[in-house]
């Protein structure tokens, strides 16, 4: 008796420590306690506020990353689709003079498109994801740099400035569009039927197939979701800067990767959660705000995020691992 | 050998073998852009153009036969371009501010890069990480790195006097600069271990399959470990070889190598599954990279929409590769 309620409660301590949500928060905490020993004033609200607006470029680009990251893929241009989407919405602003709505869905639909060739050359050419996702990323950034030509596109005739500077709570509404979105794909990735498929194809393709499920639609799916969230994150650095310019998006991709790796999402395939993912965006930013207020050498913030995207995925695979071997 | 070479090889001429080979699949198309652009545009042939253009492919040539080492065992490499910085600023740093001999240095460098090549074996092969993630995981950690050696001043190899060897890269040799020499003996090393030797024939039968390979007695987690050391060692190469040509250390050396290289392996007909490819193919295909973007230029298309050929190019050759795989190997 005694012995199986101590199973029963290191089952539930293994439980929690495997939990990939739990596990983020730890380091995140971690980070704050120090930085806070180190330079006591950091814990205002000033600089949570700040931490917390500044993550949602890279947070909306690893929306649509860990959609495709769970269908077993991966996506490489979710940086510079969202930058030419930006570029797409500041010359249909600058250039042509479309009202707001239209600049938008032109935003949306530029990603979108970009996502579609992606999820065709994978699903229906058979290309391998990241040389279709690396050779669009190229793609991406040539279109961007040759119709900006240097010269950021103003976006003041849309008239955008006042709703990205007001501050409900000291945030911004760009911040709660962001949290609509998390929410909008927890209930994507649990409440949806996509969702379930989404996962199965990840995890297992050929016995998902098996079940009937047509993976290639779903993996399709994924990838003009990850466009279109690119798209968002793209529109978020235009509205926010009020000009769409060719270099913004630079290096997203991997960043978004990393954030999905510390997030819990299995690289290969499978596993994770919207939730997840957001503390993932959280912790990655919440270190590289800590790394800089706190003066570390900009190199060497390179040198630790390398280190941490190695070993969240090194914890990654023991976690399934000891997961594989709990079912035997 | 594939299947196509060895049936034209029972049936006719050596010349049928020759035109069958893939080699030659990525030889037309490069005669084929030359010849168009020459067309349009009659200074495209000068000397002066391709000679500018010979600086470039040649390091990321040698970048590329490395990287096809992982590529043939089935396996990726993305850390090529920041390693190949690294060696650079490393030789440069041990001669500028320790005051080392060029031998010792060069060693030294080379040493560091086989460490991030051995590094990488073990997270892909013994830790069994993906090995994309993996090797980003180097990529940002090396690149972070290269910049600790760096003290606010440059590294100018040119004015030590222990250094003779950047007055040797001056000059040159039988018309060609010494670093064009220096790669086509590394390739043709790399040429004999793939085509020749018994070691090579195990790497593309690790890539090709490697449970298969396993089977049939070959050590494939050494091989693939291997597969990455060369790697790192030839950008390391690469890089001192760009270091030594430009005699200034500069930590930013190699940025952007790594998908070059693999663009330049991918068109030159190394297969992304494994267990394929030529170093001959890799070297026809980054010549076709960069021929085929600087064609483009002189056809009028503005120089930033470089990035985008290259791009596409490579998604192309991927593609084809894919086709003529189907073909061959009926189902």
């Amino acid at each position: 008796m005694s012995e199986r309620q101590k199973n029963r409660k290191s089952g539930l301590a293994l439980r929690i420590l495997l939990n990939p949500e739990i596990g983020i928060l730890i380091p995140i905490l971690l980070v704050c306690v120090v930085t806070t020993i180190l330079k006591p004033n950091f814990l205002t609200w000033r600089y949570i506020s700040s931490i917390l607006v500044g993550s949602i470029f890279i947070g909306a680009a690893t929306l649509g990353e860990c959609l495709v990251i769970m269908s077993g893929e991966i996506d490489l241009s979710v940086g510079y689709n969202g930058c030419l989407a930006g570029v797409v919405m500041g010359i249909a602003a600058s250039a042509w003079g479309l009202p707001l709505a239209v600049c938008l869905l032109m935003c949306l639909a530029a990603g979108a498109a970009v996502g579609a060739v992606n999820g065709f050359c994978v699903c229906q050419l058979g290309l391998s994801s990241w040389i279709t996702t690396l050779a669009t990323q190229f793609i991406c950034q040539g279109l961007a740099v040759t119709i900006c030509q240097g010269q950021p596109l103003s976006i003041m005739s849309l008239g955008t400035s006042e709703f990205v500077r007001e501050k409900p709570l000291g945030l911004n509404w760009l911040f709660f569009i962001f949290i609509v979105l998390i929410l909008l794909l927890d209930i994507l990735l649990r409440r949806t039927r996509y969702g379930y498929y989404l996962r199965s194809v990840g995890g297992n393709q050929d016995a998902s197939i098996m079940a009937g499920i047509n993976a290639k639609r779903v993996k399709i799916i994924a990838f003009v979701l990850a466009g279109v969230f690119a798209a968002v994150g793209g529109m978020f650095d235009v509205l926010n800067a009020g000009a769409s310019n060719s270099v913004f998006g630079n290096g997203r991709e991997f960043r978004a990767i990393i954030c999905c790796a510390i997030g819990g999402i299995s690289m290969s395939g499978g596993a994770g959660s919207s939730f997840g993912v957001a503390l993932g965006v959280l912790l990655f930013h919440t270190l590289w705000y800590c790394l800089r207020i706190l003066d570390v050498n900009t190199n060497l913030q390179l040198v630790l995020i390398g280190l941490i995207l190695v070993l969240s995925v090194i914890m990654d695979v023991q976690r399934k691992r000891l997961e594989a071997r709990k079912m035997v | 050998m594939n299947e196509q070479a060895v049936k034209a090889g029972k049936t006719g001429s050596r010349l049928q073998v020759l035109l069958g080979s893939d080699e030659f699949g990525v030889f037309l198309p490069l005669l084929g852009i030359i010849a168009v652009t020459t067309l349009l545009r009659p200074d495209f042939l000068s000397v002066a153009n391709f000679s500018s253009m010979l600086g470039q492919v040649t390091f990321i040539a040698v970048t590329a036969l490395g990287a096809s080492f992982p590529l043939m065992v089935g396996q990726v490499d993305i850390s090529t371009g920041r390693v190949a910085g690294l060696a650079g600023i490393i030789m440069s740093s041990l001669v500028v501010d320790h005051g080392m001999g060029a031998l010792p240095a060069i060693l030294l460098a080379l040493g560091a890069c086989l460490i991030v090549g051995v590094i990488n074996g073990i997270l892909v092969v013994y830790l069994e990480l993906p090995d994309f993630v993996a090797t980003m995981g180097t990529l940002y950690m090396v690149g972070g790195a290269r910049y600790l050696f760096v003290k606010g001043y440059q590294f100018s190899l040119n004015t030590q006097e222990n250094f003779p060897l950047v007055q040797i890269f001056d000059g040159r040799y039988l018309g060609m600069p010494l670093y064009f020499w220096i790669m086509v003996v590394i390739f043709a090393f790399v040429f004999i271990v793939i085509k020749k030797t018994l070691w090579g024939r195990r790497l593309l039968a690790t890539g090709d399959n490697r449970e298969v390979a396993a089977l049939a007695g070959i050590n494939t987690d050494k091989m693939r470990m291997e597969a990455y050391m060369i790697s790192a060692l030839l950008s390391g190469v690469a890089g001192l070889l760009l270091t030594l040509d430009v005699g200034i250390g500069l930590p930013e050396t190699g940025d952007g190598w790594e998908f070059r290289a693999i663009a330049g392996c991918v068109v030159g007909g190394v297969s992304l599954a494994g267990g394929k490819g030529s170093p001959l193919g890799v070297l026809i295909g980054t010549a076709l990279v960069f021929v085929a973007e600087n064609a483009i230029i002189f056809l009028g298309c503005p120089a930033t929409m470089k990035i985008a050929v290259q791009g596409f190019l490579m998604a192309l050759a991927v593609l084809i590769d894919l086709y003529r795989q189907k073909r061959k190997v009926p189902a």
